[in-house]
């Protein structure tokens, strides 16, 4: 231990004796990252007052339109909700079809011959291309932005979980069998840990694509939603008021992304990619 | 079972062998993969043919059918449209994505100007854009051009930063100790060990650029294969439509197959130089 300590000790010592560079301490960090906004959103606004109206707004419109939709109007609440439902719903389902249906093709050999054909070809397929087809099966209605949300989410966890249950450790198993272990007691006792962290990183990948399959889907063909309000802005060159469901959809993406992998870390702390991720948060 | 072995008879000692004779037989079947595909295709395939509707799915036989003049008439013509918007998007975001990673990784400046709009961008779901750039650049190739770059250029930029930044900083210590000028190192030690992340960024950039071009045209549908699409969902002809996403799955399949190659034909010299006769080129 105390060897240990003393060859631990010299690099502490010797980043105290050398300053950081003034780019890697926070100070410099958020210069730089001021500064780049300030410019980012000066080009901006000087480049918009040469466009017409209908085609560029400066931020500052666009923060009053944002202002106003928020707190004056309160109109993005609505289609808000309504993508926040597809959004949950379409997540859940994915959920609740992916791993059954994973667990199953990777514990049952048979299982993943019957489906992995339609599998492979749905996943590797650009799904869009199902959309208008989709539309006239199913309407405008949520049903379709919740199939739309499906199809796109529901490979992750499909194809994660069947990699979580082939990688388990074949002793494990022997081990399960030779104590007289049903195949429940398998499923309960070994499977579904072992496979744990893949669920959570095939959910983690699905999470992020339902959100772009929602997104999609409204833009697409709704009136419904974030993205109905887009093409609705758009439709009457409503350019400044068209920023803010864009704003909200990237707002959203970020969040998804970041309370996702904050619950991988979360959920699966001995996960490759967990500690991978702690690693990087602190160094 | 077993606890019945005591009053068994011969007779039904025979029919059980029989029945587990079969029963080997059929999980044997089971065990064949090629076996259980083809069942299972032939399966859906045929409750396909039985159940579907032609006002709404359509059925195999006329899919069949349709095939050759559809695919030569229409689904072609389209792919080239789509893939002339896909070739020039594509090829953009390579030849930009990978510098700017590059520089990235390499400069700390670069790193911190570029990493928050690199990764927003990254996360948000691009396609968003879609009815603004509509609006800046119209319904013609430009419109499409931009869609591919925008959903295409992130995950290039972001993998190819990744990779530079993990790469094992002992190499680059003895790069420096033996003088190498930063062009050096960058060729023969940062480019090579970011490889497999580069390859990464391309095959998802690939496949996001292409969902992109695919929903522009579906959006606002005047050329390409979404809007091949598009026309046949709206004039009720489901096998023409078929015939579309049949060969666009086809075409994802094996370009996502061509890119696997290229892949472990860039970051695998050694498979290539050890596999003569194969379809690794030589280089001895």
């Amino acid at each position: 231990m105390a060897v240990a300590r003393v060859t631990a000790a010299p690099p502490a010592e010797r980043r105290d004796v050398r300053r950081t560079p003034f780019l890697y301490r926070p100070v410099g960090i958020w210069t730089v990252r001021g500064l780049t906004l300030a410019a980012i959103l000066a080009g901006w606004q000087l480049y918009a007052r040469h466009l017409q109206r209908a085609l560029g707004a400066p931020p500052t419109r666009v923060a009053q339109a944002l202002w106003g939709q928020v707190w004056t109007h309160h109109t993005i609440y609505g289609p808000l909700g309504s993508s926040m439902e597809a959004l949950s719903l379409g997540f859940l389902l994915s959920l609740a079809i992916g791993i059954p249906v994973g667990i199953a093709m990777g514990r049952w050999r048979a299982v993943e011959h019957v489906l992995d054909p339609y599998i492979s070809f749905l996943y590797a397929l650009p799904h869009v291309a199902f959309i208008p087809v989709m539309v006239f099966w199913l309407g405008f209605r949520l049903e379709f932005r919740l199939a739309y949300v499906v199809l796109s989410a529901v490979f992750p966890v499909i194809i994660n979980t069947m990699a979580g249950v082939k990688n388990i450790d074949p002793e494990l198993l022997a081990a399960g069998r030779a104590f007289c272990a049903s195949e429940r007691q398998i499923m309960r006792g070994i499977v579904l840990p072992a496979t744990a962290p893949y669920m959570v990183a095939g959910g983690r990948q699905a999470f992020s694509s339902a959100w772009v399959g929602v997104v999609v889907a409204e833009v697409l063909s709704t009136q419904d939603g974030l993205g109905g309000l887009i093409n609705h802005y758009a439709d009457y060159f409503l350019t400044a008021d068209m920023y803010v469901p864009i704003l909200a959809i990237m707002a959203i993406a970020i969040t998804i992304q970041n309370v996702a992998s904050w619950l991988q870390v979360r959920l699966t702390p001995w996960s490759n990619t967990a500690r991978r991720e702690r690693g990087g948060n602190g160094g | 079972m077993s606890a019945g072995g005591v009053e068994t008879a011969v007779a039904t000692r025979a029919m059980r062998g029989a029945e587990t004779r079969a029963r080997a037989a059929a999980r044997a079947a089971l065990d064949k993969p090629w076996v259980v595909r083809t069942l299972s295709l032939v399966v859906v395939l045929g409750a396909w043919q039985l159940f579907g509707n032609a006002y709404s799915t359509s059925f195999p036989s006329d899919i069949v059918r349709a095939f050759p003049h559809e695919f030569w008439h229409h689904v072609a013509p389209g792919f080239a449209d789509t893939l002339k918007g896909f070739g020039a998007g594509y090829g953009v975001c390579i030849v930009a994505g990978i510098p700017i990673g590059l520089a990235m990784a390499r400069s700390r400046l670069v790193e911190l100007i570029c990493e928050p709009y690199v990764n927003a961008l990254y996360a948000t779901p691009r396609l968003a854009l879609i009815p603004v750039l509509i609006l800046w650049l119209g319904i013609t190739f430009e419109m499409r051009f931009a869609v591919v770059v925008v959903s295409g250029l992130f995950p290039i930029v972001l993998n190819t930063y990744l990779g530079g930044k993990e790469v094992d900083s002992n190499l680059l210590d003895a790069g420096r100790a033996f003088n190498a000028t930063g062009l050096q190192a960058l060729r023969t030690i940062v480019v090579p060990a970011s490889l497999p992340y580069i390859f990464a960024g391309l095959r998802l950039g690939m496949a996001r650029s292409f969902i992109g071009i695919i929903v522009a045209e579906l959006e606002t549908s005047v050329l390409g294969i979404g809007n091949v699409i598009n026309r046949d969902v709206m004039a009720l002809r489901f096998d023409h439509m078929w015939v579309a996403i049949v060969s666009l799955g086809v075409f994802s399949i094996a370009v996502t197959a061509l890119l696997k190659w290229a892949e472990r034909w860039a970051t695998m010299p050694w498979l290539r130089a050890g596999r003569r006769g194969g379809l690794w080129p030589s280089r001895a």
